[in-house]
Protein backbone atom coordinates (compact mmCIF):
# COMPACT_ATOMS: atom_id res chain seq x y z
CA UNK A 1 0.00 0.00 0.00
CA UNK A 2 3.05 2.39 0.91
CA UNK A 3 4.19 2.07 -2.48
CA UNK A 4 1.15 2.46 -4.60
CA UNK A 5 0.97 5.30 -2.19
CA UNK A 6 3.97 6.96 -2.93
CA UNK A 7 4.25 6.35 -7.05
CA UNK A 8 0.36 7.49 -6.96
CA UNK A 9 1.82 10.51 -5.06
CA UNK A 10 4.73 11.36 -7.56
CA UNK A 11 2.37 10.96 -10.49
CA UNK A 12 -0.02 13.85 -8.89
CA UNK A 13 3.09 16.05 -8.47
CA UNK A 14 3.82 15.75 -11.94
CA UNK A 15 0.64 16.16 -13.23
CA UNK A 16 0.13 19.51 -11.14
CA UNK A 17 3.47 21.11 -12.72
CA UNK A 18 2.20 20.01 -16.19
CA UNK A 19 -0.99 21.61 -15.55
CA UNK A 20 -0.32 24.88 -14.32
CA UNK A 21 2.31 25.21 -16.85
CA UNK A 22 -0.02 24.41 -19.22
CA UNK A 23 -2.88 27.12 -17.78
CA UNK A 24 -0.13 29.93 -17.61
CA UNK A 25 0.86 29.48 -21.33
CA UNK A 26 -2.41 29.72 -22.16
CA UNK A 27 -2.99 32.89 -20.66
CA UNK A 28 0.48 34.01 -21.49
CA UNK A 29 -0.68 34.12 -25.22
CA UNK A 30 -3.54 36.67 -24.67
CA UNK A 31 -3.33 39.25 -27.17
CA UNK A 32 -2.34 43.08 -26.01
CA UNK A 33 -0.47 43.96 -23.01
CA UNK A 34 -2.83 43.29 -19.91
CA UNK A 35 -1.34 46.39 -18.38
CA UNK A 36 -3.38 48.75 -20.99
CA UNK A 37 -6.42 47.51 -20.17
CA UNK A 38 -6.00 49.68 -16.87
CA UNK A 39 -6.26 53.07 -18.62
CA UNK A 40 -9.78 53.40 -17.14
CA UNK A 41 -10.84 54.81 -20.65
CA UNK A 42 -8.41 57.79 -20.61
CA UNK A 43 -5.62 58.07 -23.16
CA UNK A 44 -1.99 56.14 -20.46
CA UNK A 45 1.36 58.12 -21.38
CA UNK A 46 4.05 55.47 -22.70
CA UNK A 47 6.38 55.97 -19.67
CA UNK A 48 3.11 55.07 -17.20
CA UNK A 49 2.68 52.34 -19.74
CA UNK A 50 5.82 50.98 -19.10
CA UNK A 51 5.82 51.83 -15.16
CA UNK A 52 2.61 49.43 -14.58
CA UNK A 53 4.34 46.62 -17.06
CA UNK A 54 7.27 46.79 -14.58
CA UNK A 55 5.65 46.64 -11.96
CA UNK A 56 3.87 44.06 -12.72
CA UNK A 57 6.83 41.89 -13.81
CA UNK A 58 5.17 41.68 -17.62
CA UNK A 59 8.17 42.35 -19.66
CA UNK A 60 10.14 39.73 -18.23
CA UNK A 61 10.73 36.51 -19.90
CA UNK A 62 8.17 33.72 -20.24
CA UNK A 63 9.15 31.47 -18.50
CA UNK A 64 10.41 33.48 -15.27
CA UNK A 65 6.93 34.72 -15.24
CA UNK A 66 6.09 31.72 -15.09
CA UNK A 67 8.40 30.61 -12.38
CA UNK A 68 7.64 33.62 -10.45
CA UNK A 69 3.91 32.45 -10.43
CA UNK A 70 4.75 28.49 -9.28
CA UNK A 71 6.64 29.68 -6.64
CA UNK A 72 4.19 32.24 -5.38
CA UNK A 73 1.40 29.23 -5.69
CA UNK A 74 3.44 27.30 -3.24
CA UNK A 75 3.14 29.76 -0.95
CA UNK A 76 -0.34 30.09 -0.99
CA UNK A 77 0.11 33.59 -3.63
CA UNK A 78 -2.32 33.29 -6.57
CA UNK A 79 -1.22 37.09 -7.66
CA UNK A 80 -3.42 40.29 -7.93
CA UNK A 81 -6.73 41.07 -10.36
CA UNK A 82 -5.23 43.16 -12.99
CA UNK A 83 -8.78 45.04 -13.05
CA UNK A 84 -9.41 45.47 -9.77
CA UNK A 85 -6.37 45.51 -8.07
CA UNK A 86 -7.51 42.66 -4.83
CA UNK A 87 -5.59 40.15 -4.07
CA UNK A 88 -7.07 36.43 -6.23
CA UNK A 89 -6.74 34.67 -3.30
CA UNK A 90 -8.85 36.51 -1.25
CA UNK A 91 -11.10 36.91 -4.22
CA UNK A 92 -12.08 33.32 -4.38
CA UNK A 93 -11.67 33.00 -0.58
CA UNK A 94 -14.91 35.12 -0.64
CA UNK A 95 -16.40 33.20 -3.61
CA UNK A 96 -15.11 29.65 -2.57
CA UNK A 97 -17.71 28.89 0.06
CA UNK A 98 -20.68 29.08 -2.32
CA UNK A 99 -19.01 26.61 -4.96
CA UNK A 100 -18.15 24.09 -2.36
CA UNK A 101 -21.87 23.98 -0.90
CA UNK A 102 -23.02 23.98 -4.86
CA UNK A 103 -20.48 20.82 -5.73
CA UNK A 104 -21.11 18.89 -2.37
CA UNK A 105 -24.66 19.35 -2.39
CA UNK A 106 -24.84 18.67 -6.48
CA UNK A 107 -22.43 15.43 -5.23
CA UNK A 108 -24.67 14.28 -2.41
CA UNK A 109 -28.01 14.52 -4.66
CA UNK A 110 -25.46 12.20 -7.28
CA UNK A 111 -24.73 9.88 -4.92
CA UNK A 112 -28.27 9.45 -3.22
CA UNK A 113 -30.34 9.26 -6.44
CA UNK A 114 -27.54 7.72 -9.01
CA UNK A 115 -26.23 4.91 -6.86
CA UNK A 116 -29.66 4.47 -5.23
CA UNK A 117 -31.60 3.89 -8.52
CA UNK A 118 -28.82 2.03 -10.32
CA UNK A 119 -28.68 -0.88 -7.39
CA UNK A 120 -32.37 -0.70 -7.53
CA UNK A 121 -33.01 -1.60 -10.94
CA UNK A 122 -29.79 -3.77 -11.18
CA UNK A 123 -31.99 -6.18 -8.28
CA UNK A 124 -35.21 -5.73 -10.40
CA UNK A 125 -33.63 -6.30 -14.07
CA UNK A 126 -36.13 -6.45 -16.86
CA UNK A 127 -38.93 -4.48 -14.94
CA UNK A 128 -40.75 -1.57 -15.04
CA UNK A 129 -38.23 0.68 -12.95
CA UNK A 130 -35.10 -0.67 -14.42
CA UNK A 131 -36.62 0.13 -17.31
CA UNK A 132 -36.99 3.71 -16.63
CA UNK A 133 -33.56 4.25 -15.35
CA UNK A 134 -32.18 2.81 -18.40
CA UNK A 135 -33.95 5.45 -20.64
CA UNK A 136 -34.00 8.23 -17.82
CA UNK A 137 -30.25 7.94 -17.82
CA UNK A 138 -29.71 8.20 -21.28
CA UNK A 139 -31.84 11.15 -21.21
CA UNK A 140 -29.82 12.96 -17.96
CA UNK A 141 -26.41 12.19 -19.37
CA UNK A 142 -27.64 13.94 -23.12
CA UNK A 143 -29.27 17.05 -22.18
CA UNK A 144 -26.93 19.76 -22.07
CA UNK A 145 -26.53 21.63 -18.40
CA UNK A 146 -27.48 25.15 -19.56
CA UNK A 147 -31.04 23.71 -21.12
CA UNK A 148 -31.44 21.75 -18.35
CA UNK A 149 -31.10 24.94 -16.02
CA UNK A 150 -33.24 27.19 -17.84
CA UNK A 151 -36.29 24.93 -18.11
CA UNK A 152 -36.36 24.07 -14.64
CA UNK A 153 -35.12 27.43 -13.75
CA UNK A 154 -38.92 28.37 -15.65
CA UNK A 155 -40.67 25.62 -14.58
CA UNK A 156 -39.73 24.94 -11.25
CA UNK A 157 -38.78 28.52 -10.19
CA UNK A 158 -41.29 31.18 -12.05
CA UNK A 159 -44.43 29.15 -13.14
CA UNK A 160 -44.60 26.79 -9.87
CA UNK A 161 -42.79 29.09 -7.21
CA UNK A 162 -41.78 25.73 -5.38
CA UNK A 163 -38.23 26.71 -5.27
CA UNK A 164 -35.95 30.20 -5.81
CA UNK A 165 -35.22 30.99 -9.08
CA UNK A 166 -31.54 32.96 -7.97
CA UNK A 167 -29.06 34.22 -5.84
CA UNK A 168 -28.16 32.83 -2.88
CA UNK A 169 -30.17 34.66 -0.41
CA UNK A 170 -32.33 32.10 1.09
CA UNK A 171 -29.49 29.82 2.23
CA UNK A 172 -29.09 26.15 2.20
CA UNK A 173 -30.70 23.88 1.73
CA UNK A 174 -33.57 26.14 -0.55
CA UNK A 175 -31.02 28.39 -2.73
CA UNK A 176 -29.15 25.35 -3.53
CA UNK A 177 -31.64 22.82 -3.69
CA UNK A 178 -32.03 23.86 -7.86
CA UNK A 179 -29.02 24.48 -9.10
CA UNK A 180 -27.20 21.43 -7.26
CA UNK A 181 -29.88 18.77 -8.85
CA UNK A 182 -29.17 20.42 -12.69
CA UNK A 183 -25.79 20.44 -11.82
CA UNK A 184 -26.11 16.54 -10.80
CA UNK A 185 -27.84 15.45 -13.58
CA UNK A 186 -25.79 13.87 -15.73
CA UNK A 187 -23.66 12.61 -13.09
CA UNK A 188 -26.74 11.24 -11.98
CA UNK A 189 -27.73 9.35 -15.40
CA UNK A 190 -23.60 7.88 -15.80
CA UNK A 191 -23.57 7.15 -12.04
CA UNK A 192 -26.75 4.55 -12.16
CA UNK A 193 -25.57 3.80 -15.90
CA UNK A 194 -22.50 2.27 -14.06
CA UNK A 195 -24.23 0.83 -10.74
CA UNK A 196 -26.68 -0.79 -12.83
CA UNK A 197 -23.69 -2.55 -14.70
CA UNK A 198 -21.68 -3.22 -12.46
CA UNK A 199 -24.25 -4.84 -9.65
CA UNK A 200 -25.98 -6.86 -12.74
CA UNK A 201 -22.09 -8.37 -13.32
CA UNK A 202 -21.70 -9.05 -9.37
CA UNK A 203 -25.29 -10.53 -8.99
CA UNK A 204 -23.82 -13.23 -11.98
CA UNK A 205 -21.19 -14.25 -9.87
CA UNK A 206 -20.91 -17.63 -7.78
CA UNK A 207 -21.23 -16.68 -4.27
CA UNK A 208 -24.54 -14.99 -5.09
CA UNK A 209 -25.88 -18.33 -6.19
CA UNK A 210 -24.85 -19.38 -2.92
CA UNK A 211 -26.23 -17.51 -0.60
CA UNK A 212 -29.90 -17.36 -2.70
CA UNK A 213 -29.40 -21.24 -2.49
CA UNK A 214 -29.12 -21.24 1.71
CA UNK A 215 -32.08 -19.23 1.59
CA UNK A 216 -30.76 -15.39 2.14
CA UNK A 217 -33.66 -12.59 1.99
CA UNK A 218 -32.71 -11.04 -2.07
CA UNK A 219 -32.80 -7.88 -0.32
CA UNK A 220 -29.94 -8.95 1.90
CA UNK A 221 -28.02 -10.41 -0.76
CA UNK A 222 -27.90 -7.24 -2.77
CA UNK A 223 -27.06 -4.82 0.01
CA UNK A 224 -24.90 -6.92 2.72
CA UNK A 225 -22.97 -9.08 0.16
CA UNK A 226 -23.30 -7.92 -3.42
CA UNK A 227 -22.88 -3.88 -3.14
CA UNK A 228 -19.61 -3.49 -1.41
CA UNK A 229 -17.97 -5.08 -4.35
CA UNK A 230 -19.91 -3.25 -7.31
CA UNK A 231 -19.34 -0.12 -5.89
CA UNK A 232 -15.00 0.12 -6.63
CA UNK A 233 -15.82 1.34 -9.98
CA UNK A 234 -18.80 3.30 -8.66
CA UNK A 235 -16.32 5.22 -6.16
CA UNK A 236 -13.46 5.84 -8.64
CA UNK A 237 -15.98 7.45 -11.50
CA UNK A 238 -17.34 9.51 -8.37
CA UNK A 239 -13.76 11.19 -8.93
CA UNK A 240 -13.98 11.65 -12.52
CA UNK A 241 -16.96 13.17 -11.95
CA UNK A 242 -16.34 16.13 -9.92
CA UNK A 243 -14.32 17.42 -12.64
CA UNK A 244 -17.45 17.82 -14.55
CA UNK A 245 -19.67 19.41 -11.03
CA UNK A 246 -16.67 21.96 -11.10
CA UNK A 247 -16.78 22.93 -14.75
CA UNK A 248 -20.39 22.69 -14.66
CA UNK A 249 -20.45 24.92 -11.84
CA UNK A 250 -19.24 28.00 -13.99
CA UNK A 251 -22.45 27.38 -16.48
CA UNK A 252 -24.84 26.98 -13.36
CA UNK A 253 -23.68 29.86 -11.51
CA UNK A 254 -23.56 32.11 -14.11
CA UNK A 255 -27.62 31.14 -15.15
CA UNK A 256 -28.57 31.04 -11.36
CA UNK A 257 -26.75 33.72 -10.67
CA UNK A 258 -24.56 32.21 -7.49
CA UNK A 259 -21.63 34.26 -6.48
CA UNK A 260 -19.46 31.67 -6.42
CA UNK A 261 -15.22 30.57 -8.08
CA UNK A 262 -17.43 29.67 -11.61
CA UNK A 263 -19.04 32.82 -11.76
CA UNK A 264 -15.98 34.91 -10.78
CA UNK A 265 -14.08 33.04 -13.85
CA UNK A 266 -16.75 33.49 -16.22
CA UNK A 267 -16.70 37.65 -15.25
CA UNK A 268 -13.01 37.51 -15.04
CA UNK A 269 -13.29 35.91 -19.31
CA UNK A 270 -15.24 38.50 -20.18
CA UNK A 271 -12.53 41.52 -18.68
CA UNK A 272 -9.52 39.53 -19.79
CA UNK A 273 -8.69 39.64 -16.15
CA UNK A 274 -5.79 36.44 -17.11
CA UNK A 275 -4.44 36.07 -13.04
CA UNK A 276 -7.86 35.71 -11.75
CA UNK A 277 -8.99 33.29 -14.65
CA UNK A 278 -5.32 31.18 -14.03
CA UNK A 279 -6.14 31.14 -10.39
CA UNK A 280 -9.71 29.88 -10.40
CA UNK A 281 -8.84 26.98 -13.07
CA UNK A 282 -5.56 26.04 -11.04
CA UNK A 283 -8.06 26.07 -8.03
CA UNK A 284 -10.66 24.39 -9.53
CA UNK A 285 -7.55 21.52 -11.50
CA UNK A 286 -6.30 21.23 -7.85
CA UNK A 287 -9.29 20.37 -5.90
CA UNK A 288 -10.38 17.91 -8.69
CA UNK A 289 -6.40 16.48 -8.63
CA UNK A 290 -6.65 16.00 -4.87
CA UNK A 291 -10.27 14.21 -4.81
CA UNK A 292 -9.02 11.76 -7.58
CA UNK A 293 -6.21 10.94 -4.76
CA UNK A 294 -8.46 10.54 -2.56
CA UNK A 295 -10.71 8.47 -4.61
CA UNK A 296 -7.88 6.49 -5.83
CA UNK A 297 -6.22 5.46 -2.47
CA UNK A 298 -10.40 4.80 -0.83
CA UNK A 299 -10.51 2.38 -3.87
CA UNK A 300 -7.36 0.90 -3.33
CA UNK A 301 -8.10 0.29 0.51
CA UNK A 302 -11.01 -1.83 -0.39
CA UNK A 303 -9.72 -3.82 -3.23
CA UNK A 304 -6.71 -4.60 -2.80
CA UNK A 305 -6.04 -5.88 -6.45
CA UNK A 306 -5.68 -2.29 -7.79
CA UNK A 307 -2.66 -1.63 -5.63
CA UNK A 308 -0.63 -4.06 -7.76
CA UNK A 309 -1.58 -3.27 -11.19
CA UNK B 1 -32.44 -5.86 -23.38
CA UNK B 2 -33.04 -4.95 -27.00
CA UNK B 3 -32.43 -1.58 -27.38
CA UNK B 4 -33.96 1.26 -29.70
CA UNK B 5 -32.00 1.14 -33.04
CA UNK B 6 -34.42 2.37 -35.97
CA UNK B 7 -35.24 5.82 -34.27
CA UNK B 8 -31.62 6.60 -33.04
CA UNK B 9 -30.39 5.54 -36.81
CA UNK B 10 -33.20 7.62 -38.65
CA UNK B 11 -32.60 10.36 -36.31
CA UNK B 12 -28.93 10.99 -37.51
CA UNK B 13 -29.53 10.30 -41.30
CA UNK B 14 -31.82 13.42 -41.21
CA UNK B 15 -29.36 15.47 -39.11
CA UNK B 16 -26.51 14.78 -41.41
CA UNK B 17 -29.06 15.12 -44.26
CA UNK B 18 -29.40 18.83 -42.74
CA UNK B 19 -26.18 19.44 -41.84
CA UNK B 20 -25.42 18.55 -45.70
CA UNK B 21 -27.87 20.44 -47.57
CA UNK B 22 -30.53 22.53 -44.94
CA UNK B 23 -32.22 24.47 -47.87
CA UNK B 24 -35.00 22.03 -48.68
CA UNK B 25 -35.50 20.93 -45.13
CA UNK B 26 -35.54 25.08 -43.91
CA UNK B 27 -38.01 25.19 -47.05
CA UNK B 28 -40.89 22.69 -46.16
CA UNK B 29 -42.95 24.97 -44.00
CA UNK B 30 -42.40 28.87 -45.15
CA UNK B 31 -39.63 30.60 -46.79
CA UNK B 32 -37.05 28.66 -45.02
CA UNK B 33 -34.40 31.79 -44.89
CA UNK B 34 -32.98 32.52 -42.02
CA UNK B 35 -31.54 35.92 -43.00
CA UNK B 36 -34.73 37.11 -44.18
CA UNK B 37 -36.07 38.89 -41.11
CA UNK B 38 -38.25 41.42 -40.55
CA UNK B 39 -38.04 43.62 -36.95
CA UNK B 40 -41.71 44.35 -37.13
CA UNK B 41 -42.76 40.39 -36.27
CA UNK B 42 -39.63 40.58 -33.65
CA UNK B 43 -40.42 37.63 -30.71
CA UNK B 44 -43.90 36.07 -32.08
CA UNK B 45 -45.00 32.58 -31.50
CA UNK B 46 -45.38 30.52 -34.09
CA UNK B 47 -47.59 30.97 -37.05
CA UNK B 48 -48.95 29.89 -40.20
CA UNK B 49 -45.82 28.76 -42.36
CA UNK B 50 -43.53 29.55 -39.28
CA UNK B 51 -43.59 26.59 -36.87
CA UNK B 52 -41.43 27.76 -34.40
CA UNK B 53 -41.82 31.63 -34.79
CA UNK B 54 -39.29 33.94 -34.79
CA UNK B 55 -36.59 35.12 -32.69
CA UNK B 56 -35.39 38.73 -31.70
CA UNK B 57 -34.36 40.20 -34.98
CA UNK B 58 -37.71 38.73 -36.66
CA UNK B 59 -35.94 36.10 -38.32
CA UNK B 60 -37.78 32.76 -38.64
CA UNK B 61 -36.74 30.61 -35.87
CA UNK B 62 -37.42 26.87 -37.91
CA UNK B 63 -34.98 28.31 -40.34
CA UNK B 64 -32.48 29.24 -38.26
CA UNK B 65 -32.61 26.24 -36.11
CA UNK B 66 -32.22 23.83 -39.13
CA UNK B 67 -29.50 25.77 -40.55
CA UNK B 68 -27.95 25.74 -37.39
CA UNK B 69 -27.25 22.18 -36.90
CA UNK B 70 -24.20 22.21 -39.26
CA UNK B 71 -21.47 23.75 -37.49
CA UNK B 72 -22.68 21.89 -33.96
CA UNK B 73 -22.84 18.87 -35.75
CA UNK B 74 -19.82 19.68 -38.19
CA UNK B 75 -17.77 20.53 -34.77
CA UNK B 76 -19.35 16.58 -33.03
CA UNK B 77 -17.83 14.86 -36.55
CA UNK B 78 -14.57 16.82 -36.79
CA UNK B 79 -13.69 16.95 -33.13
CA UNK B 80 -14.47 13.22 -32.68
CA UNK B 81 -12.35 11.78 -36.06
CA UNK B 82 -9.56 14.08 -34.69
CA UNK B 83 -9.68 12.65 -31.40
CA UNK B 84 -9.75 9.15 -33.17
CA UNK B 85 -6.46 9.95 -35.87
CA UNK B 86 -5.03 10.97 -32.12
CA UNK B 87 -6.01 7.34 -30.65
CA UNK B 88 -5.14 5.47 -33.61
CA UNK B 89 -1.63 6.90 -33.82
CA UNK B 90 -0.58 7.45 -29.86
CA UNK B 91 -2.78 4.85 -28.48
CA UNK B 92 -1.40 2.59 -30.85
CA UNK B 93 2.27 3.47 -30.54
CA UNK B 94 1.98 3.34 -26.87
CA UNK B 95 0.26 0.17 -26.57
CA UNK B 96 2.15 -1.68 -29.38
CA UNK B 97 6.37 -0.47 -28.76
CA UNK B 98 5.39 0.44 -24.63
CA UNK B 99 8.75 1.29 -22.81
CA UNK B 100 9.43 5.48 -23.06
CA UNK B 101 7.07 5.73 -25.70
CA UNK B 102 4.07 4.12 -23.46
CA UNK B 103 5.40 6.24 -20.73
CA UNK B 104 5.74 9.29 -22.36
CA UNK B 105 2.15 9.49 -23.64
CA UNK B 106 0.54 7.98 -20.30
CA UNK B 107 2.61 10.68 -18.71
CA UNK B 108 0.95 13.29 -21.67
CA UNK B 109 -2.55 12.08 -20.93
CA UNK B 110 -2.23 12.30 -17.26
CA UNK B 111 -1.78 15.98 -17.60
CA UNK B 112 -4.55 16.94 -20.38
CA UNK B 113 -6.78 14.71 -18.31
CA UNK B 114 -5.53 17.10 -15.42
CA UNK B 115 -8.37 19.15 -16.89
CA UNK B 116 -11.96 19.29 -16.98
CA UNK B 117 -12.75 19.23 -20.44
CA UNK B 118 -14.92 22.44 -20.70
CA UNK B 119 -12.33 24.49 -18.11
CA UNK B 120 -9.42 23.18 -20.08
CA UNK B 121 -11.13 24.87 -23.54
CA UNK B 122 -12.14 27.77 -21.55
CA UNK B 123 -8.88 28.68 -20.76
CA UNK B 124 -7.59 28.43 -24.20
CA UNK B 125 -10.84 29.91 -25.79
CA UNK B 126 -10.71 33.31 -24.30
CA UNK B 127 -7.17 33.95 -25.52
CA UNK B 128 -8.53 33.11 -29.21
CA UNK B 129 -9.73 36.10 -30.79
CA UNK B 130 -11.53 34.21 -33.89
CA UNK B 131 -13.15 31.31 -33.02
CA UNK B 132 -14.59 29.99 -36.31
CA UNK B 133 -15.38 25.95 -36.04
CA UNK B 134 -11.56 25.07 -36.69
CA UNK B 135 -10.62 26.89 -34.53
CA UNK B 136 -12.97 25.55 -31.43
CA UNK B 137 -12.64 21.99 -33.06
CA UNK B 138 -8.81 22.15 -32.95
CA UNK B 139 -8.99 23.41 -28.99
CA UNK B 140 -11.58 20.49 -28.10
CA UNK B 141 -9.17 17.75 -29.80
CA UNK B 142 -6.36 19.00 -27.55
CA UNK B 143 -8.49 18.79 -24.32
CA UNK B 144 -10.34 16.09 -25.47
CA UNK B 145 -7.78 12.89 -26.96
CA UNK B 146 -6.92 11.12 -23.69
CA UNK B 147 -9.70 8.99 -22.91
CA UNK B 148 -9.99 7.05 -26.25
CA UNK B 149 -6.34 7.26 -26.35
CA UNK B 150 -6.57 5.50 -22.72
CA UNK B 151 -9.06 2.98 -24.54
CA UNK B 152 -7.07 2.57 -27.75
CA UNK B 153 -3.59 1.62 -25.79
CA UNK B 154 -5.61 -1.40 -23.91
CA UNK B 155 -7.83 -2.84 -26.65
CA UNK B 156 -3.76 -2.77 -28.87
CA UNK B 157 -2.06 -4.34 -26.10
CA UNK B 158 -4.72 -7.22 -26.05
CA UNK B 159 -4.41 -7.76 -29.50
CA UNK B 160 -0.72 -7.43 -30.00
CA UNK B 161 -0.38 -10.77 -27.34
CA UNK B 162 -1.69 -13.34 -30.16
CA UNK B 163 -0.34 -15.57 -32.05
CA UNK B 164 -0.34 -14.28 -35.50
CA UNK B 165 1.47 -11.17 -34.57
CA UNK B 166 4.28 -13.22 -33.34
CA UNK B 167 4.62 -14.93 -36.46
CA UNK B 168 4.16 -11.59 -38.50
CA UNK B 169 7.03 -10.69 -36.31
CA UNK B 170 9.04 -13.65 -36.82
CA UNK B 171 8.63 -13.31 -41.03
CA UNK B 172 10.43 -9.94 -40.51
CA UNK B 173 7.84 -7.46 -40.94
CA UNK B 174 7.92 -4.48 -39.96
CA UNK B 175 6.36 -2.96 -36.73
CA UNK B 176 3.42 -0.10 -39.17
CA UNK B 177 2.79 -2.96 -41.04
CA UNK B 178 2.02 -5.73 -38.16
CA UNK B 179 0.18 -2.61 -36.20
CA UNK B 180 -1.81 -1.76 -39.81
CA UNK B 181 -2.63 -5.33 -40.99
CA UNK B 182 -2.58 -7.33 -38.14
CA UNK B 183 -3.14 -5.45 -34.80
CA UNK B 184 -5.56 -2.35 -35.82
CA UNK B 185 -8.14 -4.25 -37.30
CA UNK B 186 -8.96 -6.36 -33.87
CA UNK B 187 -8.57 -3.21 -31.64
CA UNK B 188 -10.45 -0.62 -32.95
CA UNK B 189 -13.62 -2.17 -32.59
CA UNK B 190 -14.58 -0.42 -29.12
CA UNK B 191 -13.08 2.46 -30.15
CA UNK B 192 -15.50 2.93 -33.04
CA UNK B 193 -18.00 2.08 -30.43
CA UNK B 194 -16.57 5.10 -27.95
CA UNK B 195 -16.23 7.37 -31.14
CA UNK B 196 -20.19 7.06 -32.17
CA UNK B 197 -20.83 8.38 -28.28
CA UNK B 198 -18.49 10.86 -27.83
CA UNK B 199 -20.14 12.90 -31.11
CA UNK B 200 -23.17 13.60 -28.65
CA UNK B 201 -20.40 15.01 -26.00
CA UNK B 202 -18.58 17.01 -27.84
CA UNK B 203 -21.64 18.57 -29.35
CA UNK B 204 -22.91 19.18 -26.40
CA UNK B 205 -19.35 20.47 -25.40
CA UNK B 206 -19.43 22.89 -27.92
CA UNK B 207 -23.10 24.53 -27.20
CA UNK B 208 -21.72 24.73 -23.57
CA UNK B 209 -18.63 27.07 -24.64
CA UNK B 210 -20.86 29.01 -27.06
CA UNK B 211 -23.11 29.99 -24.60
CA UNK B 212 -20.66 30.85 -22.31
CA UNK B 213 -19.49 33.27 -24.87
CA UNK B 214 -15.81 31.68 -25.80
CA UNK B 215 -17.33 29.35 -28.65
CA UNK B 216 -18.51 30.36 -31.81
CA UNK B 217 -19.77 34.27 -32.63
CA UNK B 218 -22.47 35.44 -34.39
CA UNK B 219 -22.86 36.12 -37.44
CA UNK B 220 -22.65 32.59 -37.64
CA UNK B 221 -25.45 30.41 -37.16
CA UNK B 222 -25.55 28.04 -34.62
CA UNK B 223 -27.71 25.97 -31.84
CA UNK B 224 -24.75 27.40 -28.92
CA UNK B 225 -25.55 31.19 -30.43
CA UNK B 226 -29.48 30.88 -30.29
CA UNK B 227 -29.72 29.16 -26.96
CA UNK B 228 -27.20 31.71 -25.80
CA UNK B 229 -29.44 34.62 -27.06
CA UNK B 230 -32.66 33.00 -25.45
CA UNK B 231 -30.87 32.88 -22.29
CA UNK B 232 -31.93 36.76 -22.34
CA UNK B 233 -36.02 36.62 -22.78
CA UNK B 234 -36.38 33.23 -21.79
CA UNK B 235 -39.12 34.07 -19.14
CA UNK B 236 -41.15 36.04 -22.10
CA UNK B 237 -40.56 33.92 -25.11
CA UNK B 238 -39.94 30.62 -23.89
CA UNK B 239 -39.75 29.47 -27.53
CA UNK B 240 -36.86 30.61 -27.97
CA UNK B 241 -35.02 28.34 -25.96
CA UNK B 242 -37.37 25.30 -26.11
CA UNK B 243 -36.78 25.02 -30.25
CA UNK B 244 -32.87 24.71 -30.31
CA UNK B 245 -32.72 22.93 -26.84
CA UNK B 246 -34.75 20.08 -28.40
CA UNK B 247 -33.00 19.85 -31.48
CA UNK B 248 -29.80 19.73 -29.49
CA UNK B 249 -30.82 17.09 -27.24
CA UNK B 250 -32.60 15.04 -29.34
CA UNK B 251 -29.55 14.61 -31.64
CA UNK B 252 -27.27 14.34 -28.81
CA UNK B 253 -29.76 11.29 -27.48
CA UNK B 254 -29.53 9.78 -30.90
CA UNK B 255 -26.16 9.65 -31.27
CA UNK B 256 -25.55 8.05 -27.69
CA UNK B 257 -28.23 5.60 -28.74
CA UNK B 258 -26.67 4.64 -31.68
CA UNK B 259 -23.19 4.30 -29.88
CA UNK B 260 -25.23 1.89 -27.65
CA UNK B 261 -26.99 -0.20 -29.95
CA UNK B 262 -23.43 -0.53 -32.05
CA UNK B 263 -21.75 -2.13 -29.00
CA UNK B 264 -24.79 -4.40 -28.25
CA UNK B 265 -24.22 -5.16 -32.02
CA UNK B 266 -20.26 -5.38 -31.80
CA UNK B 267 -19.61 -6.38 -28.65
CA UNK B 268 -22.52 -8.64 -26.97
CA UNK B 269 -20.82 -9.50 -24.04
CA UNK B 270 -19.94 -5.63 -22.91
CA UNK B 271 -16.77 -5.87 -22.56
CA UNK B 272 -15.71 -2.74 -23.84
CA UNK B 273 -15.31 0.48 -21.76
CA UNK B 274 -18.39 1.70 -21.07
CA UNK B 275 -20.66 4.44 -23.00
CA UNK B 276 -18.24 8.22 -22.23
CA UNK B 277 -20.11 11.34 -21.54
CA UNK B 278 -20.00 15.05 -22.48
Amino acid sequence: MARYLAGRLAQAVGVVIGVTFVIYSAVFLLPGNPAAALDGGQPMSPATLHAITVAYGLNQPFIIQYGRYAMGLLQGDLGISISTGQGVASLIGQAWPVTATLALTAWAVEIIVGVGSGVIAAANRGQAFDRLVQAGSVLLVCVPVFVAAYTSQVLLGIRLHWLPVAGTTTGWPASYLLPASVLAMPGIGAIARLTRATMLEELRQDYVRTAVAIGLPWQLVVVRHTLHNALVPVITCLGTDLGFLLSGAVVVESVFNLPGVGLLAYNAIQNKDGTVVVGVVTLLVLVFLVANLLVDVLAAALDPRIRYR
Amino acid sequence: MRRPTVAPAIVVAVVLAMVIAPAPFAALFGHGDPYACDLARSDRGPSWGHPFGFDMQGCDLYANVIYGARPTVTIGLLVTAGILVVAVVLGGAAGYLGGVTDAVVGRLADVVLGFPLILGALVVLTVTPDRNVLVVSAVLVAFGWPAMTRLMRSTVLGAAGWDYVLAARTHGASAFRIVARHVLPNAIGPVLVYATTAVGGVMVAETTLTFLGVGLQAPEISWGIQLADAQQQFLQYPHLLIAPGAFLSVTVISFVALGDALRDALDPQGTSSRAGRG
